[in-house]
């Protein structure tokens, strides 16, 4: 019992992918050692979707367009840089789709890849533009003493102690335990090891745990 | 019983609750651990649980309106460009497929064979690189294929220099594909460990190259900075002992520059260095010799979005002479070994960055280094005149200015005050803190141009000097006077009442007082008519002194008692500007001298405390 407990479902059948070409069959296998369960379909889609088929490419934008909407809102707190995140990396993703080959690195890694690097740019640009971050203090995100309960947080709260973060903890909170993705797509986004995404996200709990529990640590 | 680390434990756990196992099951599994894991795991699992924000429908139907067009403008495109000279969309499969057949059957084809020498900026480059990865797919031997990405490293730095002597922007796609051949060679060669030689000429090569890049900031295309910076971060971890791994530097820590920074170094903490009052990590991934507390360093570091400084390189070697000079003056001859200035040969290597080409009669910058065989030129770079000005716009403007540093500049900003005006820290401005620490009160010399009525910093010097705060000082070039202020490369300063007025464009040492807002003009010195070339100008360190004769880094310079002279007396050691020209006997003869130092600045200077400590986290490189 505890064994199956203990043991990460790697595979989903791979009977699918048995009848298709070699290649697409070795991306299959790739597909499941990054875990993801539903990639092959989401492959599946991504190959239609460079070819131009219009409801391939709906489906896509459907999928991503409110996660990378999610994860530009936890990181500038700003609705409209958030919307014209998700725009931007939609009209890129659609662009450059024809670049993306699977070798390992799932549709959902790369397209959060040219989110990142836009977030980069975005940010380097505003500071070069001397705008100045008007978030609210931490005082305001703190928990109080109901917060503790094993509830969820409030978006706001959680939003307001991630710009406390560094860039690394921020984006691997927000990567693996808000948009789910795995280690390895972790760090394919943010060219890291797996290694180095195991230390920060002990370190980026552990920051993020003094910032919302302040004088309980 | 194998040790896990806690990181793996907690992060087994997380992936366990993730496919549905409890809490407590965890708890049970690592007693030793439960206390640690169990307000991590509660928190992930709250931070799991929070519902995303959820974008507002109309942005998001606008965007997809935007997003299905250009679907279907690309769904066209194919079949509209078949025949155009666009080759963007089409030209690398189609490169990839002729470079293939050309290569598998021996062929010598006219374009492959064309595209060989072909730079970034040609439609041919496409050709070249994909010939490059075709060569790559028949080899299987791994070792083999580093060596091969070792070599298309190099041709790409190769090309990117080329570049810089045509004086074009440096391009992405050859950025990217410097990034992709080191990054590729350093994965393979982690594997291979037993392969040392070939490790050795990757991080040979890969050092020269960092160097080369960090000199070429200002030669990249402003579209092209993020694949700068992604280059640059995989040639400096290609450095590091087993490749591209966990500890390397990320492209993110130089997305804000990278900077020069000298000075003494004092320890922090484990990690952190203060040097000239700014704090510097030191990890890892820092390559150079080990850090004595006290000792003089010169970094490279580079600049986050938050402004924090981390250690790319460090040289513990001194910081003074000969590095850092810069003469500047009239090419009197050039060969294929050096460049004659002022009747002065320095010598040229083919380590030595040469923007444009260079050619007899025209006005360069030469930065000094140093080699093995002595001080040579590191840069060479044409010396640019402002485009002349209109009604709209002001010209921009270079000059020196010598003033007190003014506020807080240790905590991350990119505005520093000094002397009354406001200084903009460029992304590769150079700190040079041999002499002091860079903080409030300290005299500084900026090094500057004025665009736009925004003053940048290209480098600040901290000085010897205990000239009191008010007093400033200026070597720029006289615009204009009106309503009574004169105008000096821009900066408005006062002077006294019926002082003969300088002839436009005439070069000028000026000494200053600050009084209020308004700098005041104490005296002047005409250091160059408007229409005289053949003066040089020297930045220098004195080595020598033998009565009217300096030794300074670029040969010997004669300040008689009628060369004008400023700032405090000689001494060796102490650094100095210097304008002169040859007389007739070949002499170089100084007819302005501005000393800066009061004292020497020593370039390794006593240790500041008893017991030197080092740097533990410093990487000495393979």
């Amino acid at each position: 019992m505890r064994a199956a407990v203990w043991t990460l479902p790697l595979a989903k059948s791979l009977d699918k992918a048995r009848d298709v070409s070699a290649r697409e069959k070795a991306a299959g296998d790739m597909a499941a050692r990054a875990g993801a369960p539903d990639v092959l379909a989401e492959w599946d889609l991504v190959k239609r979707a460079q070819a131009f088929d219009g409801a391939a490419i709906e489906a896509l934008y459907q999928a991503y367009y409110p996660k990378v909407y999610n994860y530009g809102f936890l990181q500038m707190g700003d609705v409209q840089a958030a919307e014209d995140l998700a725009s931007d990396v939609m009209l890129k993703m659609i662009e450059s789709i024809n670049k993306y080959h699977f070798r390992g690195l799932p549709f959902g890694a790369w397209v959060f890849r040219i989110a990142r690097n836009r977030l980069i740019d975005l940010h380097r640009r505003r500071r070069r533009r001397g705008e100045v971050d008007l978030s609210e203090t931490l005082s305001s995100a703190l928990a109080s003493p109901h917060a503790l309960a094993e509830r969820a947080l409030e978006r706001g709260q959680l939003q307001v102690a991630l710009k406390h973060l560094t860039d690394e903890q921020r984006q691997v909170i927000v990567l693996k335990f808000i948009e789910g993705f795995d280690n390895r797509s972790v760090g394919k986004i943010m060219a890291r090891s797996e290694g180095a995404v195991k230390s920060l996200q002990h370190r980026a709990l552990g920051s993020l745990r003094r910032l919302l529990y302040h004088d309980r640590v | 019983m194998q040790f896990r680390s806690f990181n793996s434990i907690l992060d087994e756990c997380l992936a366990a609750i993730q496919q549905g196992a409890t809490l407590e099951e965890c708890m049970v599994r690592y007693p030793a651990h439960a206390e640690r894991l169990e307000p991590l795991l509660t928190l992930a699992n709250r931070v799991r649980s929070t519902p995303p924000a959820l974008p507002r429908p109309w942005p998001q139907a606008a965007a997809w309106q935007r997003v299905r067009q250009r679907a279907t403008d690309l769904r066209a495109e194919p079949r509209s460009v078949q025949l155009s000279l666009d080759y963007s969309a089409w030209l690398r499969p189609v490169a990839i497929t002729v470079a293939l057949l050309l290569a598998l059957f021996g062929a010598t084809g006219g374009t492959v064979l064309a595209a060989q020498n072909s730079l970034p900026d040609s439609p041919l480059y496409r050709v070249k690189l994909a010939t490059e990865d075709v060569r790559l797919w028949v080899v299987f031997d791994d070792v083999h294929k580093a060596e091969i990405l070792i070599d298309q490293s190099n041709e790409r730095m190769n090309e990117i220099l080329e570049m810089n002597r045509q004086d074009k922007a440096v391009p992405s796609n050859v950025l990217s594909a410097l990034r992709s051949r080191n990054e590729r060679a350093a994965d393979i060669l982690a594997e291979h460990q037993d392969e040392t030689g070939l490790t050795t000429t990757l991080v040979q090569q890969a050092e020269a190259q960092e160097g080369n890049l960090v000199l070429l900031f200002n030669q990249v295309s402003k579209t092209a900075y993020t694949p700068y910076t992604e280059a640059l971060a995989a040639t400096h971890n290609a450095r590091l002992p087993g490749g591209q791994g966990a500890a390397g530097i990320h492209p993110e820590e130089l997305s804000d520059g990278v900077q020069h920074i000298s000075g003494v170094a004092e320890k922090v903490n484990e990690n952190l260095w203060n040097v000239g009052g700014l704090e510097v990590r030191v990890d890892q991934t820092t390559i150079g010799q080990p850090i004595e507390n006290g000792s003089a360093v010169s970094f490279v570091v580079g600049k986050n979005s938050r402004g924090q400084l981390r250690a790319l390189t460090v040289s513990t070697r001194p910081a003074g002479p000969p590095s850092g000079s810069v003469v500047s003056g009239q090419v009197e001859q050039v060969t294929d070994q050096g460049i004659v200035i002022a009747g002065q040969f320095i010598p040229i290597t083919s380590q030595t960055l040469l923007t444009g080409t260079i050619k007899k009669g025209q006005r360069v910058e030469v930065k000094f280094g140093k080699s093995d065989s002595g001080v040579v030129a590191s840069t060479v770079r044409p010396v640019t005149t402002p485009a002349p000005a209109d009604d709209e716009q002001e010209p921009p403007s270079q000059f020196t200015f010598e003033g007190v540093i003014e506020g807080d500049v240790k905590k991350p900003t990119n505005e520093w005050k000094i002397g009354g005006l406001s200084f903009t820290i460029t992304p590769d401005t150079a700190i040079d803190a041999s002499a002091g620490q860079a903080k409030s009160g300290a005299r500084v010399l900026v090094e500057a141009t004025r665009q736009e009525k925004q003053l940048s910093a290209h480098k600040i010097t901290v000085l010897a000097s205990d000239s009191p705060p008010e007093s400033a000082a200026l070597i720029g070039v006289f615009d204009k006077s009106r309503d009574g202020v004169w105008y000096v490369s821009g900066l408005q300063l006062v002077p006294p009442e019926r002082t003969t007025e300088p002839i436009p464009g005439t070069l000028l040492f000026v000494d200053l007082a600050r009084h209020g807002g308004d700098l005041e003009v104490k005296s002047y010195t005409r250091i160059q008519a408007p229409d005289d070339t053949s003066l040089v100008r020297l930045d220098v360190t004195i080595t020598k002194l033998e009565g009217a004769i300096w030794t300074v880094d670029f040969g010997t310079v004669r300040v008689s008692s009628t060369s004008d002279f400023s700032g405090p007396e000689e001494v060796v050691g102490a650094r100095a500007i210097v304008w002169g020209r040859r007389n007739q006997n070949g002499v170089l003869e100084a007819s302005f001298a501005r000393v800066l130092d009061k004292t020497a600045v020593v370039p390794t200077p006593a240790p500041a405390s008893p017991a030197p400590t080092t740097a533990p986290a410093g990487n000495a490189g393979p």
